[in-house]
């Protein structure tokens, strides 16, 4: 069934996909519609354009959308120095303003962006779409417009189609609301946190050497973790992260002095990091760590901050 | 949810088995409608035709085929669930009927779960989404309109929460809509033909150089004025909450609180610091009982400005209700002067929300002709209002 196809193919790139990502993807493909990602910081959604471009072989062209994100930037742009240029050089030669225009509005005088390069590519591609929610409004209408039709037209060119139409791929962040004519015209998926077995697996796989008793309580502490109410809850990449760093530093298995000295790595914020080291305790008790007990006037100490 | 009962009529006879598939689907896709998804005939007929990409007799499959399609939201995942179960019922996947019975950290009680529909749709308001949908408009009107007309004292327990972060979603996304003035660029932007041509004429005959133009940041300073007073303190908190979204769009906002004396906060960086220094702050009761004196909180606020915050690029917002018991005449004297230094002063008092308010407190009136905008920011529709006042000195 082509949907196993599908679950090898991404698992031999190193993907560990829930069953939904997979039909997603599969959907997207088959239906050739373009798939809109959404969901937390750091949980793979760039991950799956890069990862579908390896394993199809195909370029991957990404488009980051930003504030004020217009069509020259995302979609083409006359080389206007060089068109200059190649006036001033011909006027010697006598040209007829028609053959000059030919001349200069050609497609070597075409800067091509993202958007372009993808309608225009001879293979299949990837086009990755990442944060559409920076770009505004303007600029999402003038998207559906182009994912509807798959042709551009350059007014001193002509209209271009589309030879192959990409697989497209679209992330948010969900910063701003995107407008529903975009969420209709796509396929919607919503990626969360991993589950623990997923996260398990994950790491695993990306973080040679590592032991599982280490793996395992790096998932728990960060299933924890992810439940308090953080200012910039850490994704699998964190995960990730923090777990290459502990292998690095030789470590089988957590304790707390090398969490407290590592927080760093998983919390990028100061009052995420405050609030671990405030309950780091009970974050370490649920891993079963067993500690000695505190001396006195630690205990004292740590009552009169609370 | 409704399970398989044993005296549930044979599988033969249940609709999901049905030979009509597509017919079923079809009616699927209507009562989806019905609940306020969006769903048009071309995703019907996406459904359709997935069909035939999976294995139809994997329930999995199945239910996981139709949520990507026919749902396109987060809230749109969670009413196709809920319609799946109780439509397909036999054919609820192993996946969804776990998902019900673990113990949902997120777990609203029922009642709040028509608010949270609410909120989105005042989501959508706030947003000025320009596609108005009708089937949302009509299952919601009279709750939306209430709700945002409904003060922010009445929310309580989850609701706080839940409006908290629309009003953070709200200063945010305004942030986003910044006036669009362009300035001339080096290297990035559009094409500025005119000054391009403006500025070659002067020197050479050709258009050799090109200027761009791009957008130009517009940056005020913001200084906030809190009353804390305990009358004050929620419609405070809420303001603050709104401000802090809003601040990518000052160059610099710092906060000061005052109730009988004044205290400079925190530059409004951190939210959670505030609500924690406020709440130390406050309760150190000695030091914060006894009346509101606005005028010599102003008073001190103009001879200790060291940083300038004061200047003709900053925009004063004071929250409070008017109500003091000190120097009106030292107050008038505060308003005058900060009123020839700022930008513009914006006073926000959650009194005016009551629509048979009169400013008759003493110290209202005498600040009155001093302000610029005069605000109440008692409810949601006021937080718009006063969003597009600032929007529009930006």
């Amino acid at each position: 069934m082509k949907l196993d196809d599908l679950e090898k193919r991404l698992e031999s790139q190193n993907y560990f996909a829930e069953p939904s990502i997979v039909m997603a993807i599969h959907l997207a493909e088959q239906l050739q519609r373009p798939l809109l990602i959404e969901g937390p910081a750091g949980v793979g959604k760039t991950e799956i354009a890069k990862v579908m471009a390896k394993s199809q072989d195909a370029e991957l062209i990404r488009l980051q959308c930003y504030e004020g994100l217009d069509t020259n930037s995302a979609l083409y742009e006359w080389n206007y120095q060089r068109q200059l240029l190649q006036i001033k050089l011909e006027e010697r030669e006598n040209k007829t303003i028609k053959d000059l225009e030919k001349t200069i509005f050609s497609h070597d005088y075409l800067l091509k962006r993202p958007l372009l390069q993808a309608i225009s590519s001879s293979e299949k591609t990837i086009l990755l779409i990442d944060e559409l929610d920076r770009a505004d409004e303007e600029f999402e209408s003038f998207l559906l417009e182009l994912l509807s039709d798959w042709q551009i037209t350059i007014p001193e060119i002509g209209t271009i189609q589309a030879n192959h139409i990409p697989f497209v791929v679209i992330t948010g962040n969900r910063t701003r609301e995107l407008s529903d004519a975009i969420r209709r015209r796509c396929f919607y998926l919503w990626i969360d946190y991993p589950e623990y077995e997923k996260e398990i697996q994950i790491i695993n796989s990306k973080v040679e050497g590592i032991e599982q008793k280490l793996a395992m309580q790096i998932c728990i502490f960060m299933e924890k973790l992810r439940q308090q109410k953080l200012r910039k809850t850490p994704g699998i990449a964190e995960s990730l992260d923090w777990a290459k760093a502990l292998v690095l530093l030789h470590q089988d298995h957590l304790d707390i002095s090398v969490v407290q000295d590592t927080l760093g790595i998983i919390l990028k914020d100061q009052s995420d990091i405050q609030k671990a080291t405030q309950t780091i305790h009970e974050l370490m008790e649920s891993l079963g760590v067993r500690q000695k007990p505190l001396p006195k006037e630690f205990l004292e100490q740590q009552s009169s901050n609370a | 949810m409704p399970e398989l009962h044993p005296h549930d009529p044979p599988i033969v006879h249940d609709r999901a088995f049905n030979k009509d598939l597509v017919k079923n689907l079809v009616i699927f896709c209507r009562l989806l409608r019905q609940k306020g998804v969006l769903i048009g005939i071309q995703e019907e007929l996406d459904s359709i035709r997935s069909l035939e990409m999976i294995s139809v007799d994997d329930q999995d499959s199945f239910y996981l085929c139709l949520r990507t399609i026919l749902a396109k939201s987060l809230r749109e995942q969670e009413i196709f669930d809920k319609e799946f179960k109780s439509f397909w019922h036999i054919w609820v996947p192993a996946s969804l009927r776990e998902k019900a019975e673990k113990p949902e950290i997120e777990q609203k009680p029922k009642p709040t779960r028509k608010k949270k529909e609410n909120f989105i749709t005042i989501k959508d308001w706030l947003n000025a989404s320009k596609q108005p949908d009708e089937s949302k408009d009509v299952a919601s009107y009279s709750d939306e309109s209430s709700l945002l007309q409904k003060d922010f004292s009445l929310f309580y327990g989850m609701e706080t929460d839940e409006l908290e972060n629309w009003i953070k979603l709200f200063g945010k996304s305004l942030v986003n809509r910044l006036g669009r003035r362009y300035i001339i660029s080096s290297n990035k932007g559009k094409v500025d033909l005119r000054s391009s041509l403006r500025k070659n004429l002067r020197k050479n005959t050709e258009v050799i150089n090109l200027y761009r133009k791009r957008r130009k940041p517009q940056k005020l300073k913001l200084v906030i004025l809190t009353d804390v007073s305990k009358s004050m303190d929620l419609y405070s908190r809420f303001v603050l909450q709104f401000l802090y979204a809003f601040q990518k769009a000052f160059r610099k906002v710092n906060t000061f609180i005052f109730s009988n004396r004044l205290k400079y906060v925190s530059p409004l960086l951190d939210q959670m610091e505030l609500n924690h220094a406020l709440d130390q702050l406050t309760n150190n009761t000695e030091e914060w009982s006894g009346g509101t004196q606005i005028g010599k909180c102003f008073q001190e606020f103009l001879e200790h400005d060291q940083s300038k915050n004061l200047s003709k690029d900053s925009i004063v917002i004071v929250i409070s209700d008017g109500w003091d018991t000190g120097n009106l005449v030292g107050l008038e004297d505060a308003m005058f002067q900060i009123q020839q230094k700022a930008k513009s002063v914006i006073w926000l008092n959650p009194l005016k929300g009551y629509h048979d308010y009169q400013p008759t407190c003493q110290g209202m009136l005498t600040a009155l002709p001093y302000i610029d905008y005069f605000g109440s920011a008692h409810n949601l529709e006021s937080m718009k209002e006063l969003a597009s006042e600032i929007s529009s000195q930006l």
